[in-house]
């Protein structure tokens, strides 16, 4: 009995400290026990994992270096568009969905690059406004350019990766369009991989010049730490994760769809997620995406469908769905998980230790 | 474009900037009081507009002679101006004041958690579609010089520049202003101690009150209004703020100004279409130059000292 | 003054104690307009340890900052073995600067053209008319644009002549051959008019339009001048937004650069270290990481390899060494934020030097402490001072930091 209880105690620790493998093993264990994931409900855990990863890209630049960034999603609309640009069979270019993601990646870190370099002097709330009026900017040129993005109806159809080859007798591309698991592992691999990349890099000698950054700007800077340089690089990274993930996104969607997805409203949803899941931390940054997005893509149309069901009269009237509350309700989570959980809900070891020195 | 023309444009965009110049303040005050965006602004203004949109619809359901008009545009404005000023105090009593000690990000997650809340209000109060805001004049346009002239636009100065003017007045002249301008340093140490939270108290009534007084002056000049107003001139007004050097009042009113010209001649020589790219793209340019905004003190070690 | 010389210093044979390893000429600094540091003129040799002291609290934190480049003087300079502590120009810097004004100079420029229509005319046009997508192709086609030759265009199962940016369509036909052919014509009409007075060509026999014949053929002479002027204009609009962007992005990045000139990394990186009255340390690192940061910085500076590549064995080593000078052994695994004043103070100087800095600036280093503190702080100090390193310590009156110093500064006047 004691033993037992021990190794679970020991279990409990160990899992504390590699929470990834048990999350990780019972996410890619679900579909073959939850059959329901290969179908729609699949194609919403799939964008959920999706956000993750670009989440993630943003917890570099807002939790490890502490720049507000609020346009973190026309870095994903403008990886999404480029492989879209890429790969459709209305461009020429039509290069294969790999070298297509590559491409796309690294144009948008590129593009984050270019803007980060004339910016990052600038003040916390100057920056984050510089962001969201970049984030705008895109916008709006996916908006009007519409030879190049196919305005408001958006760039598609992209064809699935893998598509025409033929892998011990299964065609990769038509899999990939029947069954949604496809893509769902496809995402959980690329998250598992940025989950390790922002580990590693949060414990290398990067990482803890951006960490040093974000404490204590004027001692980094006296010892030679080049601020600059330094958010330059968080903000290249952070631009290239959103990139992938906006890559991935479009993949499993198969269009870029309305660039309004990628405006204002999105960026600041995942910033939020990033602040309530724990800022700096990686599996908060996960628990913030999944309690805000999983509400927002999972439950509501789930809810709403099944009191459709259950009263189709009453609940015809809007106001009695679930939907057109659905603002008001992420709102008010917001506001009581920062009341009761200012450093987030899973904060990181370090953030808390810094708020703890600016309450004395 | 010829001269009349740009002429037109620059009264357009004056009168745009005026209001934009007014909701700018009332982030720049916050700002400089708590150092907190406060993103839930714009939309207490949009409830500001759906309330003026009630009472003008309710007051005068059919075009008034100019003085009436004038008196009940008064009217709504002042109602307008004490609603917002009563739901911003509200909003930072019962959501912001927890937080004065916070991690600096969390206060800023509430904001965008309030905004969110008060636009699902509006959606729900007046729909999600465009609302036309009411003809108050019989007479909508006069002509001085080829340059047409909205009466609804000279209404919006007229509207626009008393608040102005006794702000300044507030700020300058009085006990309360100068206390105001000085506790911007101090403010997360003693955010409980009674006076500075008066101070506080004192500032979001401000910043929701000229808020409340430039949505009806935001409806007059648009003629609808929608739920999403508030985000859109949140985010002009907010560049505003950040160009005029965000903390400074003139540097409020000086960069509404100076956006609302910018999106006019936009709109007139590109399109509507690409009004906002091109006011952000000129923010990007400008803090290039001069990162702190035009009226922003120059940042001095890092911005601690 | 004798500055020659002085850069020859490098080799270190020549550093001897009567070159001094700052030099301070008539600096002043202001604040609001009241100077805290008036014309002050200081020489400090190498290895020697330095106290400045002054009753007021603004002079000598401003002295230290205007050092080591938090804050820039409004006069005089500040020299570390004869350089001033500013980055200079650079061949890396001039290439930035071009590289970003040709960047800033393209964007304006595809702006100027309508990247759009240019996107429309060059990739889809081709597809259109399923031209196989050569680098050939591409080039006649980018050429065409910008030479604002007519093109061909389908939509909706007709043929149509188009302007180079598809804006006017001059006629419609059924048939690609006919279609080529009438536009042929009607391009060398229209290369005829910008050389010279050009005539409409005879072309009765494709006159009309495929689907109502009746109409005349969109091609008078005013259209005629217009299309002939299309190509000077995209050409003017292209060229004027690059040159405008290129002397925008020139400017901005210089403004930029002008900027970051003074910034205390660059102070840093020449050897300055410095510690700040109230210590700052990074609260939510421990001590070990503290000083790793600063001691991988330095060698990430001197190998001037990536990141990746830097020695992590010896940066370990070296920054145990360092902890252990500094008598912070036990503590070297808690957080920064639960060290004493006196413990946190320690870790600023072994911050500092971590770097294998020149020069070492003390900020007031008796505040908060007691005065056996201060007694334990002064000897390490001096311990740590033993050999070529340079010392400045301020004070506000006699304490132990002042005896250690073989020389003594008084800022104010009195």
């Amino acid at each position: 009995m004691k033993s037992q209880r021990a190794s679970l105690s020991h279990f409990v620790k160990w899992s504390k400290k590699n929470w990834e493998i048990p999350v990780f093993t019972i996410l890619a264990l679900a579909p073959w026990f939850y059959p329901v994931l290969a179908g729609g409900l699949g194609r919403q855990m799939t964008s959920v994992l999706i956000i993750c990863i670009a989440a993630l890209g943003l917890n570099v630049m807002v939790g490890f270096t502490g720049l507000l960034h609020l346009g973190i999603a026309s870095f994903f609309g403008l990886g999404g568009l480029f492989l879209a640009i890429l790969t459709v069979p209305m461009n020429p270019l039509e290069i294969g969905f790999l070298p297509a993601v590559f491409v796309s990646v690294g144009l948008t870190a590129a593009i984050g690059t270019l803007l980060g370099s004339p910016t990052l002097r600038l003040r916390g709330e100057y920056l984050a406004i510089v962001t969201l009026g970049f984030g705008e900017v895109v916008r709006v040129l996916f908006l009007n350019l519409e030879n190049v993005t196919g305005g408001t109806q958006g760039l598609g159809p992209i064809p699935p990766p893998g598509s025409g080859m033929l892998v011990m007798g299964i065609d990769l591309g038509r899999e990939f369009v029947v069954d949604s698991r496809w893509f769902y592992y496809l995402s959980l691999i690329v998250l598992f991989v940025v989950v390790l990349l922002v580990r590693v890099l949060e414990r290398s000698p990067l990482g803890r010049a951006w960490i040093a950054v974000r404490e204590e700007p004027l001692a980094a800077a006296t010892i030679g730490i080049s601020a600059t340089k330094v958010r330059l690089s968080a903000f290249t990274i952070a631009a290239a994760i959103a990139g992938l993930a906006g890559c991935l996104s479009v993949a499993s969607i198969g269009t870029t769809g309305d660039p309004n997805a990628f405006g204002f409203n999105r960026s600041v949803a995942i910033l939020c997620a990033v602040i309530i899941g724990g800022l700096g931390s990686i599996p908060g940054t996960l628990v913030g995406v999944t309690i805000l997005f999983g509400f927002d893509i999972v439950v509501i149309p789930s809810v709403d469908s099944w009191m459709q069901r259950m009263q189709g009269q009453l609940f015809d009237v809007s106001i009695f769905t679930l939907g057109s509350w659905r603002l008001a309700l992420v709102g008010i989570a917001l506001i009581i998980v920062m009341r009761f959980r200012p450093v987030g809900l899973i904060p990181s070891r370090r953030f808390a230790a810094e708020f703890q020195e600016s309450q004395q | 474009m010829d001269v009349a023309s740009f002429l037109q444009q620059c009264g357009i965009g004056i009168t745009s900037g005026g209001f934009l110049g007014l909701i700018a303040v009332g982030y720049t005050l916050v700002y400089g009081t708590i150092g907190l965006i406060h993103f839930a602004h714009g939309d207490v203004v949009m409830l500001g507009g759906c309330l003026s949109l009630a009472i003008l619809s309710f007051l005068v359901p059919h075009p008034v002679d100019p003085l009436t008009g004038c008196l009940v545009i008064f009217l709504a404005a002042g109602c307008s101006g004490l609603f917002c000023g009563c739901l911003n105090v509200c909003i930072d009593q019962f959501v912001y004041r927890p937080l004065r000690n916070a991690p600096p990000l969390s206060p800023l997650v509430s904001t965008i958690g309030v905004s969110f809340v008060l636009m699902n209000v509006g959606l729900i109060w007046i729909g999600p579609t465009d609302r036309a805001f009411p003809e108050i004049f019989l007479e909508n346009t006069r002509s001085v010089g080829g340059v047409s002239i909205a009466m609804a636009d000279l209404l919006v100065l007229v509207i626009t520049v008393p608040p102005v003017l006794c702000l300044y007045v507030l700020l300058r002249q009085t006990r309360f202003g100068r206390s105001l301008r000085s506790i911007a340093a101090i403010t997360r140490v003693t955010a409980r101690t009674g006076e500075v939270g008066k101070l506080i108290t004192a500032t979001f009534f401000i910043s929701g009150f000229l808020g409340g007084v430039a949505s009806v002056a935001a409806g007059l000049h648009a003629t609808t209004i929608n739920y999403q107003m508030g985000h859109q001139m949140g985010l002009y007004a907010l560049t505003a703020a950040v160009l005029g050097g965000i903390g400074s009042v003139p540097g409020a009113i000086v960069g509404g100004l100076i956006v609302g010209l910018i999106r006019a001649i936009s709109v007139a020589l590109l399109g509507p279409r690409w009004a906002i790219a091109s006011v952000f793209l000129v923010l990007i340019i400008f803090l290039a130059f001069r990162p702190q905004g035009i009226f922003g003190k120059s940042k001095m070690r890092g911005g601690q000292r | 003054m004798t500055r020659g010389e002085n850069t020859k210093t490098s080799d270190g044979a020549l550093l001897s104690t009567d070159i001094p390893l700052l030099s301070i000429d008539r600096l002043t600094v202001q604040l609001g307009g009241i100077p805290l540091i008036d014309e002050l003129e200081l020489d400090v040799p190498v290895g020697s340890n330095v106290a400045i002291i002054d009753s007021g609290r603004g002079a000598k934190a401003a002295l230290l900052d205007a050092i080591c480049g938090l804050w820039s003087a409004s006069s005089g300079s500040v020299r570390l073995d004869g350089h001033r502590l500013k980055q200079g120009f650079s061949a890396k810097t001039f290439w930035g600067v071009l590289f970003t004004g040709i960047l800033v100079g393209l964007l304006c420029a595809a702006a100027a053209v309508d990247i759009d229509r240019l996107w429309l005319a060059v990739v889809k046009r081709g597809l259109v008319v399923d031209e196989p997508f050569t680098p050939a192709n591409i080039g006649r086609r980018l050429r065409g644009y910008f030479r604002a030759e007519l093109a061909v265009d389908r939509l909706a199962g007709n043929w149509r002549i188009v302007t180079a940016d598809g804006r006017e369509v001059l006629a419609v036909r059924r048939n690609l051959s006919e279609a080529r052919e009438l536009r042929n014509q009607m391009q060398a009409a229209v290369t005829a008019r910008r050389t010279g007075p050009g005539v409409i060509p005879d072309i009765t026999d494709l006159v009309g339009d495929a689907n109502e014949p009746q109409r005349e053929l969109l091609l008078d002479e005013t259209t005629l001048d217009q299309l002939a002027d299309g190509k000077s204009r995209i050409r003017f609009r292209g060229w004027s937004a690059f040159i405008c962007g290129f002397l925008l992005g020139l400017g901005m990045s210089l403004a930029i650069w002008q900027r970051g000139r003074r910034s205390p990394e660059v102070a840093a990186r020449a050897g300055v270290a410095r510690t700040f009255r109230t210590p700052r340390n990074f609260p939510a690192m421990t001590v070990f990481e503290n000083i790793l940061v600063a001691v991988e910085q330095s060698v990430y500076r001197k190998s001037s390899s990536l990141w990746p590549l830097i020695n992590k064995a010896h940066c370990i080593k070296r920054t145990e060494e360092l902890i252990r000078s500094v008598g912070l052994a036990d503590q070297s695994f808690s957080f920064a934020s639960d060290l004493t004043r006196y413990e946190q103070r320690c870790l600023e100087i072994a911050r500092g030097l971590a770097m294998d800095p020149r020069i070492l600036l003390v900020d007031e280093p008796a505040e908060g402490m007691n005065s056996q503190q201060q007694h334990a702080l002064a000897s390490l100090l001096k311990d740590v001072c033993e050999g070529s390193l340079t010392l400045i310590v301020t004070s506000s009156g006699c304490d132990p930091f002042t005896m250690i110093c073989d020389r003594t500064v008084c800022l104010s006047p009195q």
